[in-house]
């Protein structure tokens, strides 16, 4: 599983489901967790959190948002070299399969359709570090 | 129900369409609030009547017609949902509570979205807006809608209403 200093990045234009998602994190002994409302607010986080020398190791980020929507940002975030590997979750009510495709094309890590309940996203965590690992050492 | 058969028909006189936001209720409530919940009464109405003290509604926006989806809870209701949901009480509806409403509308929402749009429907996303404080909406022009209430499996007397509402043609 990701290291327990792992920062994450919840995105979500409902609080309610930042702080579910913040509840499963903290369950799981992650203490580092900043929110955005939108994707243009996740990437400004991104950037300041990069230059601040504390970066973000995961965004689990909502579809279906006003300015920016998720898929924007995972679009954002893979085309720049410093975010381009980085463990990207997506957690929506949208599961139609075009849209799924939409997003492994996009580079998701992987995708949680909502209502989920919290064992499914540590599943889903688990699953997403393990990957995330495999290539890290296939690229050592 | 195929994607001709879908075209230009009333979807109030679809089951798989009623079924597929009746379904996202049950499993929003149960999985995402863990409050198990079950039909105790369902009907076509004709004059767009809620009551309740906290609603979430999403314009339902098709190819050729437009409707509402409108989740509405009395505040004992929403009150119990949101301390199941959270594990925090709240004693009235504020902020907190509304952006729930917000989320579960939202999860109802997109749950029917996804089966309906790979059935052959184009339901279009949207987002849910927030309807305050005891309210009866009325005198809305649809050609009909479907309320379904709604009770909560650990305490019946805990109800909520889902309308769905239809009409012809873009607004």
């Amino acid at each position: 599983m990701f290291p327990k200093n792992t920062r994450f990045l919840v995105v979500d234009d409902f609080a309610t489901m930042r702080k579910i998602v913040r509840k499963v994190l903290l369950d799981l002994g992650y203490q580092l967790v900043e929110e955005a409302d939108d994707g243009s607010t996740a990437w400004q986080k991104l950037e300041s959190c990069h230059l601040e020398g504390q970066p973000i190791g995961v965004v689990i980020s909502d579809w279906n948002m006003p300015k920016m929507p998720g898929i924007e940002l995972l679009k954002k975030v893979r085309q720049d070299a410093r975010f381009a590997r980085l463990p990207f979750i997506m957690v929506t009510a949208e599961s139609e399969q075009k849209q799924v495709l939409e997003a492994v094309k996009s580079g998701v890590s992987d995708y949680v359709v909502k209502p989920f309940n919290s064992q499914t996203l540590k599943e889903k965590l688990e699953r997403v570090w393990q990957r995330h690992n495999a290539q890290a050492s296939k690229a050592a | 129900m195929g994607l001709a058969a879908i075209r230009g028909k009333n979807p109030l006189l679809d089951k798989d369409f009623l079924n597929s936001f009746v379904k996202g209720v049950l499993e929003t409530l149960k999985t995402t609030a863990d409050t198990p919940v079950r039909i105790f009464h369902s009907e076509v109405v004709n004059d767009y009547r809620i009551t309740g003290d906290v609603a979430g509604i999403v314009s339902l926006q098709d190819e050729d017609w437009t409707g509402n989806l409108i989740l509405a809870f009395p505040k004992k209701t929403i009150l119990y949902v949101i301390e199941q949901m959270l594990g925090e009480t709240y004693p009235d509806i504020n902020p907190e509570v509304r952006d729930a409403v917000g989320e579960l509308t939202n999860q109802v929402y997109g749950y029917a979205k996804s089966i309906l749009n790979q059935k052959g429907y184009q339901l279009q996303m949207g987002f849910p807006t927030i309807a305050l404080g005891q309210f009866q909406l009325h005198s809305y022009p649809p050609t009909a809608s479907l309320l379904i209430q709604f009770e909560i499996l650990a305490d019946p007397s805990l109800k909520f209403d889902l309308q769905v509402t239809y009409n012809s043609g873009k607004n």
